[in-house]
């Protein structure tokens, strides 16, 4: 039997990342995995009918501008692309009107103008600032460790950019959002374009990720084959590096003795040692399933109880289609069949936020989502003149008056719900559906265990698990009270969503603490954000 | 100028393909193998169906994999792999007079299953449970095993375990027929005849049958290749018992695929081939679907239907037309559906108050009539209808591993043989009958296990041949690419020409399941292919390496 360096717990984005960043540096690393294929979120599947490639999890790629992986690993066109789908995002009304955002500021102020000129003119002034936000900080500080709140922001005061962040931080999304804009349709687009990943509207703290969305919403990539392509591709890197990854693997603990972790117990009794231990599972899982809060130090474990989960979940419908969509309102607005992203069911702002609100209370209403019908841009996906749709919808882990079992019982209902929207602004999606396949907020929780209670981002958003404290301050900068144990999820700083940051950010400091050579230069942006000051 | 260059380049990366890369990898050559689908494995194919969080092998599903030499070279528990073997009795059969039968391995494994010891213990107990129906029966196969473990096991192994001898030799299962080691008809009958000769209860007789469509899925009016016979025959009474690849069947792929790359070896998913490149009757590499051109060194090697190579890799231009009407010519035609149950509670059959070991990972429901299914069956199923009675063959996984499962719930994979698909080429007929068998079935379960109502059932998926063929597309429908009858085995498959697996290109060779011993995952078409290759290009005869007879 081989004998290991490192062994990362989880063979998600992160878990794969870390994976590959330390096999670079010469560690011999094995990553386990619990499902039958590595990649976590970024899953591709043939759920429906074959030769129909679903992506089950994560899609809409925000990131791809920014991760030092793909300039890193060599993850060079030939093998990985995504492309850029233009209009990024569309929102759909009932009255037969569209607002697109566009990947160019200026078309998407033209799309705004019809409904407020002035709104159009604020989109034109807002989205080359947020650009620069991104790009001088919010980017760079993706893939740098957090400093600790006060450090962080001397850091933000000392630099104007830093300074107009830190103007959204204490706001809430929509306070953000309703000081911007005036018109109700483009207050509802951009509200849900910043809660679209489930950053709640009335959370204070936080605004500084307002900026951070909307400008992503302008970004999204889509991988072409299948998010699950990224996920070869890192697996493939860390075998030529050197690294393992096993799949279908069941963990039973993590050895911890005097406070230092040096191995994981497989189910079967297997131990298998190594210097170090990094999880990319929640804390939950890493700290009392697998080592047991009688080894923890009081304190530590009180605080990690305290760790939340989001407040709504994603409920997902995927479709095999027999032919392409056609979108009502694509005769009065040409672009709209080209929209990577489309969001329907929500007129104004105040349908939006009832719709979230509801979930938190566990009720199943006929709120919209956003769907996407991603083989109309990457036709590689399916048999040929075939296409795939797909619906994501915020919604309740846990159903008012329902039971554990609830949602296996409710899912086929949800779904009708679901398609009555659809059809308002596909009409033919009835006829044209050939198979299909559900996944609600109970069914993302027994397919990834660290995603709790239907979480897509392994904890809540909120200030207090953000940042330097994310997930509290005990585990910041990945390491942790247990000597040899790290954390790489999305538990840790930056959090969810694939940009491949927890698990860059880990790597880094387990480099670091090793004493070892990092085999890849710095991120240009981050080097440029530290000599600004802001990083 | 190509685009890409390896000794060696491998069109399809099922369980053979990754095999021989293994092994070819390990003699230093470089190694490419580019697949199809999206994901390697072909029939070691795994999908959270028919919802997240439960596992469906959509192929694969029996697995005795440990008997792969490739599981021993490559040391692939030491890459992930896990196989499970379940404790106590491996199959049951259960009746809906309340009687059932259990029978447990005749052999235990130890060290991963690459060890084996017999157990007179579970012998024993399984001639009692045999007894409890006949003692005839009992005696016989006690006899048969007996002969089994004396004469026939030696040939049976190096039958499997080797490539068909060549064209104008006699293959094994002649040579047992004039030494008289066995009954030729076991060989040149159907399978309904063989079970009516050998035993008398109506118990073993379904049995019988029913093994041989759950091993190789013939049909009891299809003969079975003599070899396979006494194989079957000798084990009644317990042979090796089935594993389970914990995590899904896809984790073999993965193990060797790992395997595969740390020798530096090459992988390449969506990546369809178009053609094998020729120049002056020779292959020196394939062109990819998408216009990449791939230089191979010394050799191609196929793990895909013959038809394939011969009509689209080679092309029949380039093909002796006598070779093409025998691709032409060969059978593959099965039908049925398997159904994935995802279940609040394991089945309680009424049996197991009685019978407390009769709930196996592998189980028939049979419905205590060999007449129907030796004669009636036919007629039914010839005119296209649903079977009157079910032969269940199923497997409930999440017992044995939790993988399988979300904490607390189960699931169950039912295999009902139907009509075959020649009879119904029209799709919809397929789609329609998809929810008349699901509830067929559950109203049949019933009988067995009052708690197998719609309440119990939280999800399910029904597969026909449709789903097969467009899921892996050499399989046309089948499990096996072409019926594993005793015209298509042996020396005979997939016909005499290409038998040992070289075809009329030099260097170009198959190792797919067309080629002996067939399908199922035992991993050997690969394995003989290469002792071919060993052969023809002077590689390591790892069986002499690794101190093995075969």
């Amino acid at each position: 039997m081989e004998h290991f360096d490192v062994i990362i717990l989880g063979a998600g984005p992160n878990g794969l990342t870390a994976g590959s960043y330390l096999s670079k540096a010469g560690l011999k690393v094995l990553v386990l995995e619990k499902r039958h294929e590595a990649g976590g979120g970024l899953a591709t599947e043939e759920v429906t009918l074959p030769g129909f490639l679903h992506n089950t999890h994560a899609i809409y790629m925000p990131m791809i501008d920014y991760a030092p992986l793909v300039q890193d690993l060599e993850l060079t066109p030939d093998k990985v692309q995504w492309v850029g789908p233009d209009p990024v995002l569309t929102m759909h009304f009932s009255d037969g009107h569209a607002i697109s955002i566009y990947q160019d500021h200026k078309r998407t102020s033209e799309s705004i103008r019809p409904f407020s000129a002035r709104d159009a003119n604020t989109y034109l002034e807002m989205a080359p600032l947020f650009d620069e936000m991104m790009d001088k900080f919010l980017g760079p500080a993706t893939y740098k460790a957090p400093d600790p709140a006060m450090e962080a922001l001397v850091k933000m005061l000392s630099h104007e950019v830093g300074r107009k962040v830190h103007e959204y931080s204490e706001k809430t999304p929509k306070e953000i959002v309703f000081n911007l804009f005036e018109n109700a349709r483009v207050r509802s687009l951009f509200l849900y374009a910043a809660g679209m990943w489930g950053l709640d509207w009335d959370v204070e703290g936080v605004g500084y990720l307002v900026p951070l969305l909307l400008n992503r919403a302008s970004r999204y990539r889509l991988t072409l084959g299948g998010s699950h392509r990224m996920a070869h591709w890192i697996y493939k890197t860390m075998y030529k590096l050197g690294g393992r990854v096993w799949t279908s693997q069941l963990i039973k603990r993590i050895i911890v003795e005097n406070n230092q972790a040096s191995g994981v117990e497989l189910d079967d009794g297997t131990i298998l040692k190594s210097k170090i231990v990094v999880s990319s599972l929640d804390p939950y899982q890493t700290f009392f399933k697998y080592i047991g809060e009688e080894k923890l130090d009081p304190l530590f474990a009180t605080r990690l109880k305290d760790y939340q989960w989001e407040s709504q979940s994603h409920f997902t419908y995927h479709m095999a289609l027999d032919r392409a969509p056609e979108f009502a309102l694509a005769e009065r607005y040409p672009d709209v069949p080209k929209s990577f992203i489309h969001v329907m069911g929500f007129d104004t702002p105040e349908d939006l936020m009832a719709h979230w609100d509801g979930n938190k209370r566990g009720e199943l209403g006929t709120g919209g989502f956003n769907c996407c019908f991603y083989s109309l841009h990457d036709p590689s996906v399916v048999p040929e003149g075939k296409h795939i749709g797909l619906i994501s919808q915020h919604a309740p882990y846990t159903i008012r008056g329902g039971d554990e079992d609830s949602w296996y019982r409710e899912k086929r209902t949800h779904v009708e719900r679901c398609l009555g929207v659809l059809e308002k602004f596909v009409p033919n999606i009835r006829e044209i559906i050939v198979g299909d396949y559900v996944s609600t907020p109970l069914d993302i929780e027994n397919k990834f265990w660290d995603m709790g209670k239907g979480s897509i981002k392994q904890g809540a958003y909120h200030p207090l698990q953000m940042g330097y404290l994310r997930p509290n301050e005990y585990c910041s900068n990945y390491a942790t009270p247990v000597k040899g144990l790290y954390l790489c999820g999305a538990s840790v700083y930056p959090g969810g969503l694939i940009t491949l940051g927890c698990g860059y950010n880990a790597a880094n400091r387990i480099v670091e603490d090793l004493g070892l050579a990092k085999p890849w230069p710095k991120p240009e942006k981050v080097a440029q954000a530290e000599a600004s000051g802001l990083l | 100028m190509a685009d890409k260059t390896f000794d060696a380049v491998i069109i399809g990366g099922g369980q053979h393909g990754l095999i021989m890369g293994n092994y070819l990898a390990r003699n230093g050559m470089s190694v490419g193998i580019f697949e199809r689908r999206y994901e390697i494995g072909g029939g070691l194919a795994t999908e959270e169906l028919p919802m997240p969080g439960w596992t469906m092998n959509t192929h694969a599903t029996f697995i005795r994999f440990f008997m792969a030499p490739a599981y021993k070279d490559f040391k692939l528990w030491e890459k992930g792999l896990h196989l499970i073997f379940p404790p106590g009795a491996s199959n049951s059969c259960l009746w809906p007079d309340g009687t059932a039968m259990a029978i447990k391995p005749a052999f235990e494994g130890k060290e991963h299953g690459t060890v084996w010891t017999s157990s007179p213990e579970n012998v024993e107990y399984n001639v009692k449970q045999i007894a409890a129906f006949s003692k005839k029966d009992a005696d016989t196969c006690l006899q048969l095993a007996e002969k089994y473990v004396s004469t026939w096991k030696g040939y049976v192994d190096r039958w499997l375990y080797n490539p068909p001898p060549p064209q104008g030799e006699k293959d094994l299962d002649q040579i047992l027929i004039d030494e008289g080691l066995a009954k030729p008809e076991w060989g040149s009958s159907d399978v309904g005849s063989v079970a009516y000769d050998v035993f008398e209860s109506p118990q073993m007789r379904e049995y019988f049958m029913r093994l041989a469509q759950g091993h190789i899925g013939i049909y009891p009016d299809q003969p079975q290749h003599l070899m396979l016979s006494i194989h079957t025959l000798g084990s009644m009474l317990g042979g090796l018992p089935i594993s389970i690849a914990a995590g899904g069947t896809h984790n073999i792929a993965h193990a060797l695929q790992r395997a595969v790359s740390e020798q530096g070896g090459e992988f390449y998913v969506r990546s369809e081939v178009e053609k094998i490149l020729l120049e002056h009757g020779r292959a020196v590499g394939i062109r990819l679907t998408d216009g990449t051109e791939v230089e191979a060194r010394k050799l191609v090697v196929c793990d895909t239907h013959v038809d394939q190579v011969v009509q689209k890799f080679i092309g029949e231009e380039n093909t002796p037309p006598s070779i093409v009407e025998k691709v032409k010519k060969l059978k593959g035609d099965s039908g049925g559906w398997w159904i994935y149950f995802c279940l609040h509670e394991v089945p309680h059959y009424r049996h197991l108050a009685e019978h407390p070991d009769c709930l196996t990972q592998r189980q028939y429901l049979m419905p205590l009539d060999p007449d129907y299914l030796r004669f009636r069956q036919k007629e039914e199923l010839e005119r296209g209808d649903y079977p009157t009675h079910h032969y269940h063959h199923m497997t409930h996984d999440s017992l044995f591993d939790p993988r399988y499962a979300p904490k607390g719930k189960h699931c169950s994979l039912v295999e009902v043989y139907g009509p075959k698909q020649a009879v119904h080429p029209n799709r919809s007929w397929w789609e329609n009958s998809k929810a008349e068998i699901v509830d067929r079935v559950l109203k049949e379960w019933q009988i067995y296990a009052p708690n197998m109502t719609w309440d119990n059932v939280i999800d399910y998926c029904c597969h026909t041949p449709n789903e097969i063929a467009d899921r892996l597309i050499d399989m046309h429908g089948t499990w096996t690419m072409i019926d594993m009858t005793n015209d298509q085995m042996g020396q005979r498959r997939p016909f005499v020409e290409y038998s040992r697996y070289r075809t009329h290109v030099d260097n170009v060779y198959i190792c797919s399941s067309v080629m002996h011993p067939g399908g199922a995952t035992h991993g050997l078409c690969g394995y003989n292919c290469y002792k071919r290759i060993v052969e023809d290009h002077g590689l390591e005869k790892v069986w002499e390496t690794e101190g093995r007879k075969f």
